[in-house]
């Protein structure tokens, strides 16, 4: 296996559950605003 | 008629790709905005002896200030947040997981594009193809690897434009037709406050910048331009950013990277890799969506139809027309734009996100 491909392969194990992560955590940030704000007087007012 | 007497056929040819994607775009639409000034910056670039491209140069004075210092597709961003609606997404933020696993082209890319020998750097901005996305995938090329900034680029706009044409064998092969007639609800979920939607951007710099700086500036333009739609007091600056900010920056970034399209730097092997490895991020990140769907599905009583997994890339909102428009094909009750179009904003926010983090991951672990 040349080095690059080695890097590219540890780039991938690492970067993937990384990235889940993160948008995982951003999932949850929506479902807790959402949650903790459900109504206010100008719900769902598009601009 | 010194640019006569240097004239040679790798002009010429340079000719013939710019003035095609002036064709493309102005005869069959194939992303316009972005496509004739990347042709006219290519025929810009061609002409011997250019002035356009001098050291001095208009076209080379735009790469140093607008694209090398990342600048132009930072700026695009602020644009692109203010286009955004997330409410789909805070109304159902599971969306946001088959909009994370279309990311997955990005590293079956980068791992096909250093079996192909290509150097790590360039590797890794070419599985940025693999978000679909076009301002972060010059966002990143420029930071890794701006001598392929021309081709990635060309990849980039030239395969999202092809959305229709990538997406749906790459579904018919990976679904049957039961799964294809899976019909959802779209019960809409909860109301959206307008606190949560101004909160949302706020809230997501912070935790992104906290948790990788480097995602500051990607991320942090995106949501500014989110907040000033959802803020409701910034109308003038919301529909700039959406309108003349992004068409004036679309125009320089474009006629830029045309510029970088001199035939000493395209015309090369390299170009058809990158080309060849952009059409299989394209389908390496459809699969993923998909693939991750039928998964979810094994978990879940209520079933989704894995077709919508295939929007969860950057492509907005072609690749959720796409899916929308196959499973009414399938079936004329189902109706599933409301689900692909979530799925498909989720796509665009996960995009960048995945940038990010390769660019984080990248950094930390490898040096770069």
């Amino acid at each position: 296996m040349t080095d690059t491909l080695s890097k590219a392969l540890l780039i991938a194990t690492i970067g993937l559950p990384v990235m889940i992560g993160v948008i995982g955590l951003f999932a949850l940030v929506a479902k807790t605003l959402v949650l903790l704000f459900p109504r206010d007087g100008e719900a769902e007012q598009r601009h | 008629m010194a640019g006569i007497i240097e004239l040679s056929w790798h002009h010429a040819v340079m000719w013939a790709i710019g003035l095609t994607l002036i064709y493309l775009a102005v005869k069959k639409g194939y992303e316009p905005l972005l496509l004739i000034p990347i042709g006219f910056g290519a025929v810009m670039a061609n002409l011997p002896l250019s002035g356009a491209v001098t050291e001095a140069g208009p076209l080379t004075l735009l790469l140093r200030i607008g694209v090398l210092t990342e600048l132009f597709p930072i700026l695009i961003f602020i644009g692109v947040g203010a286009m955004c609606d997330f409410s789909p997404l805070l109304r159902n933020p599971e969306v946001m997981l088959i909009g994370a696993a279309a990311q997955i082209g990005i590293f079956a890319t980068i791992i096909a594009a250093s079996l192909l020998r290509f150097p790590l750097t360039q590797a890794v901005a070419i599985g940025i193809l693999g978000t679909a996305d076009g301002p972060t995938t010059i966002f990143v090329a420029s930071l890794y690897a701006p001598e392929i900034l021309g081709p990635l680029a060309l990849a980039a706009y030239s395969y999202m434009a092809l959305t229709p044409l990538i997406m749906p064998p790459v579904i018919r092969l990976l679904t049957t037709p039961d799964e294809r007639r899976i019909r959802m609800v779209y019960s809409g979920g909860p109301e959206v406050s307008r606190t949560a939607r101004l909160l949302f951007p706020l809230c997501v710099v912070i935790v992104a910048g906290l948790i990788a700086p480097v995602a500051v500036p990607l991320v942090g333009f995106l949501m500014l331009g989110n907040f000033l739609r959802e803020c409701g007091v910034a109308e003038r600056l919301s529909h700039s950013a959406q309108n003349e900010l992004v068409n004036v920056v679309t125009l320089l970034l474009g006629l830029t990277i045309g510029g970088t399209m001199t035939a000493e730097t395209f015309l090369n092997w390299v170009t058809l890799g990158v080309m060849a490895l952009g059409l299989a991020a394209m389908v390496f990140a459809t699969a993923g969506g998909i693939i991750i769907a039928k998964f979810l599905n094994l978990l879940r009583r209520e079933k989704i139809n894995p077709m919508i997994g295939a929007a969860g890339i950057s492509a907005f909102p072609m690749a959720g027309r796409v899916v929308a428009k196959m499973a009414f094909a399938e079936d004329r009750q189902n109706y599933l734009l409301m689900h692909a179009v979530a799925v498909n904003i989720s796509g665009q926010l996960c995009s960048i996100v995945a940038g990010v983090v390769v660019i984080a991951v990248s950094k930390a672990i490898l040096g770069l």
